[in-house]
Order: C-alpha cells, then sequence, then structure tokens
C-alpha cells in the first residue's frame, strides 16, 4: 500500500480544494474526498520529491476531463433513486394499513349525505353552485392542509430531498381527485362525486404520511453526512 | 488496444466478481485492483467506476457501511443478498459471451 499518508490540516486542504471547484453538498465533498486523497498520496508515493501542493493537480488530472462531476453527479443521481424508492416503499406501506381504507367511508359518506341534504333543500350558496361543491372545495383544503398537521416543521427544511426525488410531480392526481368531485356535483352525481372526494382525502393522508417518514430518513441521513463531515 | 471496448459492456459484473474475491472494497481499491490484476491493460476511470456502483446500488446488488478511516470517510462497497446470487450468474454469462468472441476471432470468418 502507499507509504505517504496524509495529516488532517492537509485533509481539510483537500476539501476546502473540492468546496473551490463548486461541490459544496457536504455528501458529495465527502464522496470525492477519500478517492482524492488516495490518488495524492499514490502521486507523493511514487515520487518522493513531489510536494503535497504539486501532487493535487496531478491527482485531479488522473479524474479526467470532467473532473470531479462524475462522481458529483452519479451520486445525486443514486440519492434522487433512493428518495423516490424510499417514497414508493412508505407510501405502499400506508396503502396496505386498514385503518386508512376505514377512513375512506367518512369523508365519503360526509359528502354524499351532505349533497343530497343541499340537493333536498335546494341551498345556494355563495361559495358556489350550491353547499356540496363548498363542502368539497372545503374538504379539499383540510386534506390538502393534512401535511402542515403530520410533518413537524422543523422537518420541512428537508423538503428538497423530495424535490430531488421527483415525488411533488402528482399535479394530474389533484386536478382528478379536486376537480372531478366539484364537476361531479355540480351535474348530480352524488355517489362518484363523493367517492373521488374520499379517495382524495385519503390519498392527501397517505402523501403526508408518507412525506414524513420520508423526510424523517433525509433528516438522518443528513445527520450522519454532518456527523463524518465535521468529524474529519 | 483500446481496453475500454471490452470494459464498458462488462464493468458491472468485474467490480461484482472483484467484491465477491476481496468481501468488501471502497472506490480506489477497485481501481487500483483492475488496474494491477489486468497487468497495467485495463484502466478503471472515476469516471465509469462511480456511475456504475451507483447503479449496482440502486439495482439493490450492492450496499455500503461507511467508516472514519486515515482521517477521512471512507464508503466500503460489499454484495447484498441479491448480489451474492447474481454475480455467478453475470459471471457465467460475461464468460461465455468471451468464449464466443473467442472463437469467432480464432476461426476463419469465411461464413457464407
Amino acid at each position: 500500500m502507499d507509504k505517504v499518508k496524509l495529516n488532517n490540516e492537509q485533509l481539510d486542504y483537500l476539501k476546502q480544494f473540492i468546496i473551490s471547484k463548486g461541490f459544496k453538498d457536504h455528501a458529495v465533498v465527502l464522496e470525492i474526498l477519500d478517492h482524492f486523497a488516495c490518488k495524492v498520496e499514490e502521486v507523493m508515493s511514487q515520487d518522493a520529491s513531489i510536494t503535497f501542493y504539486d501532487a493535487i493537480p496531478l491527482a485531479r488530472q488522473a479524474f479526467g476531463v470532467k473532473g470531479f462531476y462524475p462522481i458529483s453527479n452519479a451520486l445525486q443521481l443514486q440519492s434522487r433513486r433512493k428518495y423516490q424508492k424510499l417514497f414508493m416503499h412508505y407510501q405502499l406501506q400506508w396503502l396496505k394499513q386498514p385503518i386508512i381504507w376505514l377512513v375512506l367511508l367518512l369523508p365519503a359518506v360526509a359528502t354524499y349525505k351532505f349533497y343530497l341534504f343541499c340537493q333536498v333543500h335546494n341551498y345556494n350558496h355563495i361559495w358556489g353552485d350550491n353547499d356540496c361543491v363548498s363542502t368539497v372545495f372545503i374538504l379539499s383544503v383540510l386534506a390538502l392542509s393534512a401535511k402542515f398537521f403530520i410533518i413537524p416543521p422543523k422537518l420541512f427544511s428537508k423538503q428538497y430531498f423530495l424535490k430531488q426525488a421527483g415525488v411533488y410531480n402528482y399535479v394530474w392526481f389533484w386536478c382528478i381527485c379536486y376537480l372531478l368531485p366539484n364537476i361531479l356535483a355540480k351535474h348530480t352525481y352524488p355517489t362518484i362525486a363523493a367517492a373521488c372526494m374520499a379517495l382524495a382525502v385519503v390519498y392527501a393522508i397517505v402523501f403526508a404520511l408518507t412525506e414524513f417518514k420520508t423526510l424523517q430518513h433525509a433528516q438522518a441521513d443528513e445527520a450522519a453526512i454532518e456527523r463524518f463531515y465535521n468529524m474529519g | 488496444m483500446e481496453p475500454n471496448i471490452v470494459l464498458k459492456g462488462s464493468l458491472q459484473t468485474i467490480i461484482l466478481k472483484l467484491l465477491q474475491d476481496n468481501g468488501r472494497m471502497y472506490g480506489y481499491e477497485i481501481t487500483k485492483a483492475v488496474k494491477e490484476l489486468s497487468l497495467s491493460k485495463i484502466v478503471l476511470t472515476e469516471a465509469a467506476l462511480y456511475p456504475t456502483l451507483h447503479k449496482l446500488l440502486d439495482e439493490d446488488l450492492l450496499e455500503t457501511t461507511s467508516e472514519m478511516m486515515d482521517g477521512r470517510l471512507r464508503k466500503y462497497y460489499s454484495l447484498s443478498n441479491k448480489g451474492k446470487k447474481d454475480v455467478i450468474k453475470k459471471v457465467d454469462v460475461l464468460k461465455s459471451s468471451l468464449d464466443a468472441v473467442q472463437l469467432l476471432l480464432n476461426n476463419k470468418l469465411s461464413y457464407g
């Protein structure tokens, strides 16, 4: 094995060198650092006349024309896939819980009953065409804000993990679940409107719970990275 | 010789086989092992190594453990249970493909 071993000051210098090249994410810095340090040690061991500072550009050359970018890109891609997988895993876990499906009944019955009530009494309201549409709207807002009750504020700062994983691209789902019940309610299909509403509410809750679990995982990962980063 | 042409399609199998033989290895160690075992005929670049390692991680064929070593974090890669099962199959496929290529190259290509 290589004889030269870098000391902590030299490792700190390499860390700053990596950061100066535009890699500020601590996970990426740690991923590059060990390999880069090994290369520098190899260069210094091969020729004793090469100083640490001369070895740095030589070691960096060995990474090729793209430098550290392939390592950084590979790590980010893998991290994205990892959180996507985790999100799907937790989502399935929650959807398998019988209690989640029992919750379905509540918004379904509420929407259906209120819709019929409004129809019988011919209620009209400033919110929309009738009070059922208003109910659907209010339930939608409540369902969408479920995440604010489920996820503690400190975890919201970690949301970039989910953005990175692309789990925010569910616009189609919200459109179907919130627009459809409204349209159906207007056109007097109470059963289907109620079923859609119930599904939307349940999914909003599952989504919030899944977000919570994934963000918790991301927080633990980040804490471990920070611990290692500050240790070195 | 252009070793990278051969390397490109068989990199995953080479890494899996190395990890099967050595238990656990870190990134730099893998590049060194490939260079030494191939008598410097194959140079595995970082640009090829890390995307492959992450792809294998993504397919659950590898798992990682991190340790502080010589003042820095070192990530060790090892075969997962799925990887241990798959490596035998992948090595067999690579070997039979290389044998087939050898057959083609060693015989006179006068078919047809």
